[in-house]
């Protein structure tokens, strides 16, 4: 285990902790604030964009992160826009997380009773107040679950950065075991940082659902 | 177009491996998941079940291609090589197990436990209540979530590029390098892995044949 008290490889581990920590929050605050929108406007059983966004959430759902990511890596370039590893990776990986939001958030407000529509126009409320004080609560505590493992997906697949030029966590080990051969070592101190930020999201995750318990009372 | 038509071929034979590679990985961990399902059923606390949990919560949280690297890189350092197709199976076999097991686990939650003590009280062997009783209500119930994970196991098989398996996104990646026409063969590259995910998400839309027995 003596590698990881070298502080050389304890600072390349951590700044790559940093790494991932900034790609999974920024791609989860992101990718939760596009959704929103999108899906409240797939209620609109005449929206002009419907098709254009289940197009959109078919192609993210269904094409593999890794190949969102490279053709943005290899991709862009050709059109003549070049962007930065970090940028080019988040666009990837926001693609991808926010077709998955949406479709959570879309069946959670499906699932929103017709009743509770009509009595809320009946009581004049306006489509602002139906949706914030309405559908939105509602829409959450169901999609709450499906939202927060898609984060935990979000983490996991921010390790696919590194194999975009990307140095976070899963590129730091990668590199310290070329220059070590201590894969297993490594691999299981990375296993540890990761599962340690599943662990804060599924807290925070127990936090919200008993908070929502309360409310309910 | 014509590189297209150049590199269709070898496209196909890498989307022959992914599928296969698919199969064997989705099997594998339907079987070994619904297994650990069962294993103590009625006493979620016991010591063989937690440790089940721990198992699926690692695998659940470690991102797969962690995984890849620890039976790649990690079996010639305990002496063992895997190779790039074994690690693959192996790493993302155990992820779909703890995937599956969750899965598995949720659709057995939906039966009353007085079934099985029924069927114990009937005389009927252990063996015969799981699988005549349990497990034909258990597949209905788990299949949507079942499916849904098999999709994504044939897109996970892009992530096995890293460890040069040459599946769909391999290929794709050597004729970026070869032609330098990125869009071409990403363009291919997903169509493949949506035509051999399309089958898969239109069975999972369809309603089941038959409501569950009560």
């Amino acid at each position: 285990m003596n590698i990881l008290l070298d502080p050389t490889y304890q600072r390349m581990l951590l700044d790559g902790l940093g790494m991932t920590l900034l790609i999974s929050v920024i791609v989860i605050i992101v990718s939760n604030l596009l959704a929103l929108p999108l899906a409240i406007y797939m209620q609109r059983p005449d929206g002009a964009f419907r098709r254009l966004i289940i197009a959109y959430s078919f192609f993210a759902r269904a094409a593999p992160v890794l190949a969102l990511l490279f053709a943005l890596y290899y991709g862009l370039p050709r059109l003549g826009i070049y962007l930065e590893p970090v940028p080019s990776a988040l666009i990837g990986l926001i693609f991808a997380s926010t077709a998955y939001n949406l479709e959570f958030l879309r069946s959670g407000f499906e699932s929103v009773p017709q009743g509770q529509l009509d009595a809320a126009r009946a009581l004049g409320l306006k489509p602002f107040a139906i949706y914030w004080k309405v559908m939105i609560p509602q829409a959450y505590r169901l999609a709450a679950p499906s939202l927060f493992s898609n984060a935990i997906q979000m983490v996991k697949g921010s390790s696919l950065a590194s194999l975009v030029a990307i140095d976070e966590l899963t590129a730091a080990s990668t590199t310290i075991i070329a220059e070590t051969y201590k894969a297993i070592e490594v691999l299981l101190v990375v296993s540890v940082f990761y599962l340690l930020i599943a662990a804060v999201i599924i807290g925070l995750q127990y936090l919200y659902e008993s908070r929502q318990r309360l409310s309910r009372r | 177009m014509e590189i297209a038509i150049a590199w269709l071929p070898r496209l196909l034979v890498a989307a022959v491996l992914t599928i296969a590679l698919s199969a064997v990985i989705f099997t594998l961990s339907a079987a070994v998941g619904l297994l650990l399902s069962l294993v103590h059923y009625g006493r979620e606390k016991s010591l063989p079940r937690a440790g089940i949990e721990a198992f699926s919560a690692f695998f659940r949280s470690v991102p797969e291609l962690v995984v890849l690297f620890l039976f790649f890189f990690g079996g010639p350092q305990i002496g063992v090589d895997f190779g790039p197709i074994g690690s693959t199976i192996i790493a993302f076999t155990l992820v779909g197990i703890a995937f599956d097991y969750q899965v598995f686990k949720g659709a057995l939650k939906a039966i009353p436990f007085g079934q099985y003590e029924a069927g114990l009280a009937l005389g009927l062997p252990k063996p015969v209540v799981f699988l005549r009783v349990l497990v034909p209500q258990i597949l209905p119930l788990a299949r949507k979530g079942w499916i849904t994970y098999a999709i994504g196991t044939v897109k996970r098989m892009s992530i096995a590029s890293a460890v040069s398996v040459s599946e769909i996104l391999y290929v794709t990646k050597q004729g970026i390098a070869a032609t330098n026409a990125p869009f071409t063969f990403l363009t291919l590259a997903v169509g493949l892995y949506i035509l051999i995910v399309t089958p898969l998400l239109v069975f999972n839309e369809r309603k089941p044949k038959q409501a569950v027995a009560r």
